[in-house]
């Protein structure tokens, strides 16, 4: 039997994630910050695939938030952990506006919650010698535009911060997954008029479990956003600039 | 967290631009229920009428909230969310060698749904209405905040919820009573029946020997041979192959093809086929999931349609009021000419109360294309179910207004009072209750 822990599984990509481990047979603790949603989401998955399923109530952006009593919680609950996922994250409606504080949050949401998490896990699987992190970015990572500023430079950052701790754990055979993450029918982009397909959470959940058994590195999906993000990042910044996204 | 959008009703016949909130949390949903003047929630968007969608109104889309809360291996009862697919529930409970008494037609069919029309399925006479298997609900309203309703509990409420067409508030959850299964696969007889009259005679004498019943009719048939049919008799059975597992499939009912196929030609072609063809029917058995529900694998036949969809009448005529009924039906239908592309009757036991589709007698449904003559046809037989004291069904309408309501539903006024005194400031809001004036 296999075990996971999502961060972030109260809706959306992590919740979809949470019932794709769960069909698969992975044992699993969903971490969000509402008790409601994930008290359900455990009962259901407990309930239709009879593992073991349990929810731990925390925010990861807080400061005082301790990652590693929240690791020794997991651990006493599921045994040696397999995978740890974190689509947990999201934007700010305006992080270049009136406010710099809103920069903190959306720091400590994006980046430095999920890489806290990776380096106290990374460490636990490498002690065992096998195990896998997949972190989550976004196509805003290469693509900064003035709308969300802060959450670019978060997921850049965090991009950063995974290929340094792949370099460090992939020996110790523990892989870094990034994924990146284009249009998702999510509450993010509900209502929006976008200008290319988005992806339903499921399918985005299967892709990630099929990854996560291969190696490390970086993948997007939907897969053609690679494409996208590379023609970006070779703009002249005289046409990148004038570009509205 | 808005999507203006135009909703269109199952029928297609509605078309209603409005707000449209999906919430994926429970903190989500509080917000848009704080912000929102008026709302109305909204399921698989099934109803013929406009029941989840209005002007003035929010719809909130309640497909996240499809989860299976607990559930008692001993008794069967399931506490569910509203945005559970029926069809889902079902394959959970089967597997545990349980299942729902009532099934409507359509596997998306939500539960909040089914409490709202506190729908029936083919066994009602027997097994009643959904709403009877309903022991507790939670709801939230603006003005009473959140609310846990059962008979014992709230009972006004809870009451006013089943089959409360969504304006009573948002459900939460609900708890439901379910049944152990007795078999694993359906079988399925077929007996032809030359009128509605005698297909009536025929499921009264079987309702004691079978889990469920319907018949179908050929109304394109000219002379003496008009609504001939079938009945269908089902039964619980254990095969060895019980067919397809019961798993959630891919209906996608509510696509329209560009140009209507259904006319008076291809109705009566397509259904001497499907008479000739089941004539040399044998007993069939067939999966849980197939048998449960005749409509999936179906859909191009509303897809046929097209976008200027279609009207369904059904209504509860009281047995001993059947036989005139059919010879004025069968003299509307014929002196007007619709193409009526499906009619088919049911069994029903029990007692009519505020607006629900409740009542003892044979259920007819009859389906026409939204063709000019089909609204005069359907005022016709307001004017017929009128005459003859029979219940008709406001989830499969889209057209009834305030006056033909009262007219037709005896609670009509006790039941206007109760909602505008539970809701005086018209929070929970749709296009029905617009056009039904309650």
């Amino acid at each position: 039997m296999s075990s996971a822990v999502v961060v972030g599984a109260s809706s959306g990509v992590g919740r979809a994630l949470a019932e794709r481990l769960a069909t698969e047979g992975f044992d699993l603790v969903l971490v969000a910050r509402d008790s409601r949603d994930l008290e359900a989401t455990a009962s259901d998955l407990r309930l239709r695939f009879g593992h073991r399923c349990s929810f731990v109530v925390a925010d990861i952006s807080r400061v005082d938030w301790s990652v590693t009593a929240f690791l020794a919680e997991c651990l006493s609950r599921l045994g040696p952990i397999d995978c740890l996922m974190v689509p947990a994250g999201g934007v700010s409606p305006d992080d270049l506006g009136a406010n710099p504080d809103v920069i903190n949050g959306v720091s400590l949401g994006n980046f430095v919650g999920p890489a806290r998490l990776a380096a106290a896990f990374g460490r636990a699987m490498a002690e065992r010698g096998r195990g896998s992190v997949v972190l989550f970015s976004s196509i805003a990572a290469a693509a900064p535009r003035r709308r969300n500023a802060a959450y670019s430079a978060a997921k850049a950052a965090l991009e950063t911060y995974a290929k340094a701790l792949r370099h460090a754990l992939e020996s110790k055979g523990v892989q870094v997954l990034v994924i990146a993450l284009g249009y998702v029918d999510t509450r993010q982009s509900y209502g929006m008029r976008l200008l290319f397909p988005i992806a339903r959470p499921d399918a985005v959940a299967g892709f990630v479990v099929r990854a996560a058994r291969g190696r490390g590195g970086k993948r997007y999906y939907p897969w053609f956003w690679w494409w996208i993000t590379t023609l970006l990042r070779v703009l002249p910044w005289r046409v990148y600039s004038r570009l509205s996204f | 967290m808005l999507k203006r959008t135009d909703l269109i009703s199952f029928d297609g016949t509605e078309r209603v631009r409005c707000d449209v909130a999906r919430p994926e949390r429970y903190g989500d949903l509080l917000e848009v229920l704080g912000q929102s003047a008026a709302f109305i929630p909204r399921g698989a968007g099934l109803s013929y009428g406009a029941a989840s969608m209005g002007r003035d109104a929010v719809s909130i889309d309640m497909k996240c909230f499809d989860r299976i809360l607990a559930f008692d291996e001993q008794t069967g009862q399931v506490m569910v969310e509203p945005g559970l697919s029926v069809g889902r529930l079902i394959g959970f409970l089967v597997h545990r060698g349980f299942c729902l008494p009532v099934v409507p037609g359509y596997p998306l069919v939500t539960i909040g749904g089914a409490v709202a029309f506190d729908v029936h399925g083919k066994s009602q006479f027997h097994s009643g209405n959904f709403g009877e298997w309903v022991e507790e609900l939670e709801l939230w309203h603006p003005g009473h905040g959140a609310l846990t309703a059962s008979r014992t509990q709230n009972a006004e409420v809870f009451d006013l919820t089943i089959g409360g067409l969504g304006l009573t508030g948002l459900i939460t959850r609900v708890s439901l009573r379910t049944e152990r299964l007795t078999g694993n696969a359906l079988e399925i007889t077929t007996e032809p029946v030359s009128n509605l009259e005698h297909a009536a005679e025929l499921m009264e004498a079987r309702a004691a020997q079978v889990a469920a019943l319907y018949s179908w009719h050929n109304f394109t048939r000219t002379g003496p041979g008009f609504g001939s049919g079938f009945v269908f008799l089902e039964r619980f059975v254990t095969a060895e192959r019980p067919g397809r597992p019961t798993q959630e499939g891919a209906v996608r009912l509510g696509r329209r093809w560009p140009v209507p196929v259904w006319n008076g030609v291809t109705s009566r072609l397509a259904l001497q086929i499907y008479e000739r063809l089941k004539r040399r029917g044998r007993p069939q058995v067939l999966g849980l999931r197939r048998g449960f529900f005749p409509i999936e694998g179906l859909e191009r036949y509303y897809a046929a349609f097209g976008r200027r969809g279609f009207r369904e009448y059904q209504l509860i005529v009281p047995r001993e009021r059947l036989g005139s009924f059919e010879r004025d039906c069968a003299e509307l239908v014929r002196g007007l000419r619709i193409p009526v592309t499906l009619a088919s009757l049911k069994l029903f036991r029990g007692t009519g109360s505020q607006l629900r589709f409740r009542g003892s007698g044979i259920c007819l449904a009859l389906d026409v294309p939204a063709v000019p003559g089909a609204l005069e046809l359907f005022r016709r037989l307001d004017q017929l179910a009128e005459l003859h004291g029979a219940c008709v069904n406001l989830s499969k309408d889209s057209r009834i207004d305030a006056a033909a309501c009262e007219r037709l539903f005896p609670d009509y006024q006790a039941y206007r009072a109760r909602i505008a005194a539970y809701d005086p400031e018209r929070r929970c809001r749709s296009q029905l209750r617009e056009r039904i004036g309650v």
